[in-house]
């Protein structure tokens, strides 16, 4: 009997229990992939780099791994492994692009993420311990670029480096395309004219809206809205 | 987002075939699908269907709206109704592109459709590009947007997002200058006591 032919979803990794959240039935590899697919969306289209989803990344790059195993042993098999070949690609592609954009997002406000998570801790950081090393490793090859390409030619005065006003920060104003999963209530749009008053907004179940990502970033990362 | 990464995420609709060949449960990661029995109908995702198809591996059973009469009387309400109508499907677009493209065979009267389905789509298109204008010119901060697909609101980015941030930035500049221009006035009034 091929191994193939047991639910692979159910699963038997102690990830998924680990995964098991509070009051909520046991996590099936199914129900992570979906969970994982908003943080994917929630990460292109934030404008901030989001906490990262550790537990659902390898959670998923074990079913993968596992997966993988079992495709390669049943060759002949040419419909299934045909298939299960085409869906781990297509996995794959959504955990590298969820990878690839927080890195970019790295890569562009350095300076920014950085400072945020050097107060934050424990489990409240953004950033997998890879993704903190990266940035601070390319924080420092920036500054040494910088400095012998340019820095150490410029006259003593002027031959200083100051991060803080070099950095680029992320537009936390900027518009985003969000669904309410469940009813919001007393969200604020704040206003900048000084005439009128900050807008006060209920959204219901399942709503679509375009708002300000500022007044929506904090429901974003508790999971009650999410961004299309 | 590009909209081939809309059609990714279309791509995970559930949709009926008739398969040609037997197989038992098929156990993947996104869940099970199966048992395969030929000439009987199975639910798979829209990836796998149009995989299978391509291999001349099943038929595909067109979605319940994909036809001629359902997809006239969306049209006339989408015309007559002045806000958006709910669609069929949240993915109507990339499903029914990516059917008319590689099963167009299963599908009766595809001509016809595609017709009738550009004309739903000019039309909402059409509702947008209105809306938009009219939310931009009440110097738009918010906007409900409810029963718009994932491939209509993509296809307004990055324009409306980039010029709703544009508005608060010029109505933020113009704030500002007001304020300034108060309290200069006030220091000018005082010297001449």
């Amino acid at each position: 009997m091929s191994s193939m032919d047991t639910p692979s979803n159910t699963l038997q990794d102690s990830d998924l229990h680990d995964l098991g959240l509070s009051d909520d039935e046991p996590e099936t590899a199914t129900s992570v992939l979906n969970k994982f697919q908003t943080a994917w969306i929630n990460e292109k289209l934030s404008p901030e780099i989001l906490p990262y989803q550790g537990d659902y990344v390898e959670c998923l790059m074990e079913q993968i791994k596992h997966m993988d195993n079992n495709v390669r042993k049943l060759d002949k098999r040419d419909l299934r492994s045909g298939l299960h070949a085409l869906e781990l690609s297509r996995i794959k592609y959504m955990l590298t692009d969820y990878l690839r954009v927080r890195l970019e997002k790295i890569e562009k406000y350095t300076y920014t993420i950085l400072e945020a998570e050097s107060n934050r801790s424990g489990d409240d950081l953004y950033l997998s311990e890879g993704e903190f090393q990266f940035a601070k490793d390319f924080f420092g090859n920036t500054q040494t670029a910088l400095q012998t390409i340019a820095l150490r030619h410029f006259p003593r005065p002027l031959a200083s480096f100051d991060p803080a006003k070099m950095s680029v920060q992320p537009p936390m104003n900027s518009y985003v395309f969000v669904k309410a999963k469940k009813e919001v209530s007393g969200l604020i749009v704040p206003t900048h004219d000084p005439e009128e008053q900050d807008e006060e907004l209920d959204l219901e179940e399942n709503s679509q809206h375009i708002l300000p990502y500022s007044s929506v970033a904090a429901l974003v990362k508790d999971g009650t809205i999410m961004l299309i | 987002m590009d909209t081939c990464e809309v059609e990714f995420l279309a791509e995970r609709e559930l949709i009926s075939i008739t398969p040609n060949f037997d197989l038992g449960v098929l156990h993947l990661i996104s869940g099970d699908f199966g048992p395969f029995k030929a000439g009987l109908p199975a639910e798979v995702p829209l990836w796998l269907a149009i995989n299978l198809r391509q291999r001349r591996k099943c038929r595909i059973m067109p979605p319940i709206w994909l036809n001629v009469k359902t997809l006239e009387e969306i049209k006339e309400r989408e015309t007559q109704e002045k806000l958006f109508t709910k669609m069929p499907s949240e993915h109507f677009m990339e499903v029914a592109q990516l059917l008319l493209t590689a099963a167009s065979e299963d599908i009766p009267q595809a001509g016809e459709i595609k017709v009738v389905l550009k004309d739903i789509w000019d039309s909402r298109q059409a509702k947008t590009r209105a809306s938009c204008s009219l939310l931009l010119q009440d110097g738009g901060k918010h906007a409900r947007v409810d029963n718009l697909t994932l491939m209509e609101i993509n296809s307004v980015r990055p324009l409306l997002p980039h010029s709703m941030d544009m508005i608060r930035r010029l109505q933020m500049e113009s704030s500002m200058e007001a304020q300034i221009s108060q309290t200069q006035g006030s220091s000018f009034a005082s010297p001449s006591q």
